[in-house]
């Protein structure tokens, strides 16, 4: 079978291509080993023999809400090989066991001790493949007070810090409303699986890497963090405004069909942008006097310390604003601010990712290939690399698909064997 | 001690800002030897923005760009000069690894693109991101990571269904972008330690940050559906929201996500008479009478304290304080990994700095120092990368090519 031939149109082969990765994550972890599969890596997904739980979250497939049409297994588990594994039986423990002889790295987001509790642990994986990565990705970490509290998105959103900074600020906190704390765990999963790849192979030793979700969503607060100590103060939401030196200025205008963000600045770099507005509205409407007559690159935050009153303009300004742009779509909006060097961004939705014509002309969404179905649109690579070029996977598999190539073809389990562990569930 | 991870690898950081300076200090924070390229001519934007050490403004006093470039030197170079740029190149020449984050143009434009540097440094990794991109028709335009996280769907998927769209805090996409850079970068490294070869990386933040959004792509080219914001609600859980609780501006999260959670919720609260009603008994009755049962949830929630509400309700309900950046530090399991770092800055004193996500059980990520004041580590840096003499160094530095401030100024 040549089903995971990783090799890319132009014959490159990925930057880790000689290491051999089992993922046994749910949902909350399947990023890592797809990330790490996109740069080479071959990735056998071991999941339980009723399947990943995780396969039955949507959006599915023409949402038909079964184990084999989730869009969020689909695309995450994209170029990784499927088998089916009872870890708790002692037969397919000896199983796995056999696999991470020869495997170089375990990825995984069990709750913490549980993997331990029956002999796969870090010191039991350490035994059989002392090169053995193992990357564990939870909620909160493997040790510590929290370590066995529940932990979805929801919950990661508040206690990582960003949710507070995040929505109206006369209403409750949000969090983004599709999940994002473990994707940053994930994200996290793989970069530390690399690292640890790396040292495992010049040095010979693998080790074990414990991710907290909620830190890797922490670091999302940007500068926010170091504010109690250095200032003692704590940044609050803000909503769709901006404050700077005492002065308000709205960050999100309303278009013709949807919103668009800019964010007005003073000062050289946001005054020019300004003044191209100015440039290109005069074409269509009245710009007021007060605004076209104003320094705006002279504006700069030093300027509104001095003398605070100055800071209203930019007020009136957001005013201003929210006549101009709903004269135009989006589209047309961030057109002209490419042409006009303006710095706005266009508050796109999906269906206009899917369209953007600079991800098109970049070749980032390839076709990938689902039996007995159209083609269907990925999002595809997500860095450009002169030597190891980004693999795009096959779909992802079925519940135990690779079973025998795996079982039979590697592990080198008789075809008699074979159909008893099958019958027995232990696969 | 064990050895770090990239004990011995050399990386001479040109990038800025984000997620540059953040992919550096990944490799900063396990052993790299990092040099930071800085001026005070031409500033990184991260000097002039807040918090600052006791609220004062000044390059050398902003904790924006402390926390992005601890555990790295400073080597100063006005690359307006000639001067400054040659030695740009030097460095690109004595570095196993070259990071950029310029607009696309500026490295060649410099005598540094790929293909220069690598003429002589054939095993070079250079890794450049951008917003968009080095091709494509939207290669040049600049930005940041807030108007990014905007162009990449993150602010639609943001706030109430009633209301506009709000922003993420802060530039959002540069803290997804920097652990694709990162991955793709010692994947590099790995096969470089393999083969002998370097290569070109080209990151475009936009290409990063939509991964995240894999399954919402696949759901609108496969169904045609386009998510949209929704508050704090999810589909398959009630309740789930944020409550209030005591004092100004605190807030409990609690989500319910299976009918036996629902249950033990029931009994946590005291089991309420309202509660027993069947508007309330499944999750679909639950989701769809979700206004007036978050109003039951709040009405119990908002006469108690959050934090106690927490550990109340934990480990057997999902449930989590909405914690302002004070709480962060009294965060019992934060304290436990140790996760913000206190280092002694030649000018800020002792600051705090975001530490690592990931516990390494053999090679303990270490910051190694607090972040550079601009060209604080010029001289050595100079000397021990380039062997340049005390004298050559002084002419660079009086002719402005290379700027020395701080304690070694």
């Amino acid at each position: 079978m040549n089903s995971q031939s990783k090799a890319t149109s132009s014959g490159t082969v990925g930057a880790l291509a000689p290491y051999r990765i089992l993922d046994l994550t749910d949902h909350r972890g399947w990023l890592a080993g797809k990330m790490l599969g996109d740069l080479g890596a071959k990735i056998i997904k071991i999941e339980p023999v009723d399947g990943d739980p995780g396969r039955h979250r949507g959006p599915f497939f023409e949402d038909k809400a079964d184990a084999d049409h989730s869009l969020k297994w689909w695309f995450f588990n994209q170029g990784k090989r499927g088998v089916s594994l009872n870890l708790e039986s002692a037969e397919g423990k000896a199983l796995f066991e056999k696999m991470v002889a020869s495997a170089d790295a375990v990825i995984e987001s069990f709750e913490p001790g549980w993997l331990d509790s029956i002999g796969l642990g870090y010191k039991n994986l350490e035994a059989i493949n002392p090169k053995i990565v193992m990357t564990s990705i939870t909620p909160f970490g493997q040790g510590g007070p929290h370590a066995g509290f529940k932990g979805p998105d929801l919950i990661l959103a508040a206690l990582c810090g960003t949710m507070y900074l995040c929505g109206d600020p006369e209403r409750p906190p949000v969090r983004i409303s599709i999940p994002q704390g473990y994707m940053h765990g994930a994200a996290e999963g793989a970069v530390s699986t690399t690292m640890g790849l790396y040292h495992a192979r010049s040095t010979g030793v693998g080790q074990h890497a414990d991710v907290s979700s909620q830190l890797a969503y922490t670091r999302a607060l940007m500068n926010a963090t170091p504010f109690p100590k250095l200032e003692n103060r704590s940044l609050k939401r803000t909503g769709i405004w901006t404050e700077s030196v005492g002065s308000f200025r709205r960050v999100i205008y309303p278009a013709k069909d949807g919103y668009i963000t800019m964010m007005i600045n003073g000062g050289m770099l946001g005054g020019k942008s300004i003044e191209a507005i100015f440039e290109w509205a005069k074409e269509t409407i009245e710009v007021p006097e007060k605004l076209l007559n104003t320094d705006w690159q002279g504006l700069d935050a030093a300027a509104i310390i001095q003398d605070p009153k100055k800071g209203l303009l930019f007020t009136e300004l957001s005013e201003w604003l929210m006549d101009f742009y709903p004269l135009f779509d989006k589209e047309t909006i961030y057109a002209e601010a490419l042409k006009r060097r303006i710095l706005l961004a266009p508050v796109s939705t999906i269906a206009d990712i899917c369209e953007d014509e600079q991800l098109i002309a970049r070749g980032y969404f390839v076709d990938v290939k689902h039996e007995d179905k159209d083609a269907v649109t990925y999002p595809g690579p997500w860095a450009k690399m002169s030597e190891t070029e980004i693999q795009v996977g096959a779909r992802a598999p079925h519940v135990g698909e690779h079973n025998r190539e795996v079982f039979v073809g590697e592990l080198g389990v008789s075809e008699v064997e074979f159909e008893r562990l099958v019958e027995t569930r232990i696969i | 001690m064990a050895n770090l991870i990239f004990e011995g690898l050399k990386v001479w950081d040109m990038s800025w800002v984000g997620v540059g300076p953040l992919t550096a200090r990944y490799l900063a924070d396990n052993g790299a030897t990092v040099i930071r390229m800085d001026s005070s001519k031409r500033v990184d934007i991260l000097r002039i923005s807040p918090p600052f050490q006791q609220g004062k403004p000044g390059f050398n006093n902003s904790m924006f760009y402390g926390d992005f470039n601890c555990s790295k030197l400073g080597l100063g170079l006005d690359m307006s000069t000639e001067e400054a740029r040659e030695v740009a190149r030097e460095m690109a020449q004595w570095a196993d690894v070259v990071l950029e984050s310029l607009t696309p143009g500026n490295m060649a434009k410099w005598g540094l693109s790929y293909e220069e540097v690598s003429k002589d440094n054939p095993g070079v990794v250079m890794l450049s991101t951008c917003m968009q991109g080095q091709t494509g028709p939207r290669a040049h335009y600049p930005g940041f990571g807030n108007l990014m996280a905007s162009n990449s769907g993150y602010y639609e998927i943001t706030g109430w269904p009633d209301a506009e769209p709000v922003p993420v805090y802060g530039a959002y996409t540069d803290f997804i972008a920097h652990r694709f850079t990162t991955a793709a970068l010692v994947a590099a490294l790995d096969h470089k330690a393999r083969t002998g070869k370097g290569q070109y990386i080209d990151i475009s933040q936009f290409e990063a940050a939509v991964q995240y959004f894999g399954p919402e792509v696949l759901d609108y080219t496969v169904n045609g559906h386009t998510p949209t914001r929704n508050g704090n609600a999810d589909p398959v859980a009630a309740p789930h929201a944020a409550y209030p609780c005591i004092g100004e501006d605190r807030w409990i999260a609690i989500a319910i996500e299976t009918d036996q959670e629902w249950q033990t919720f029931k009994e946590k609260m005291g089991n309420p008479e309202w509660a027993e009603k069947n508007k309330f008994s499944t999750l679909s009755a639950r989701k769809e009478n979700e206004d007036e049962l978050n109003q039951h949830v709040a009405a119990w929630t908002v006469g108690q304290n959050d934090k106690e509400l927490q550990y109340f309700l934990q480990p057997d309900i999902a449930a989590g304080s909405v914690q302002d950046q004070f709480d962060l530090y009294e965060d019992a399991q934060t304290l436990y990994r140790g996760y913000f770092v206190d280092l002694e800055h030649s000018e800020m004193g002792k600051v705090p700095y975001n530490g690592t996500q990931t516990l390494f059980s053999k090679t303990p990520t270490t910051l190694s120092k607090a972040s550079p004041c601009v060209g604080e580590d010029s001289r050595q840096v100079l000397k021990d990368c380039l062997g340049f003499s005390d004298q050559r160094i002084d002419s660079l530095v009086a002719s402005g090519a290379v700027e020395i401030t701080g304690p070694n100024a």
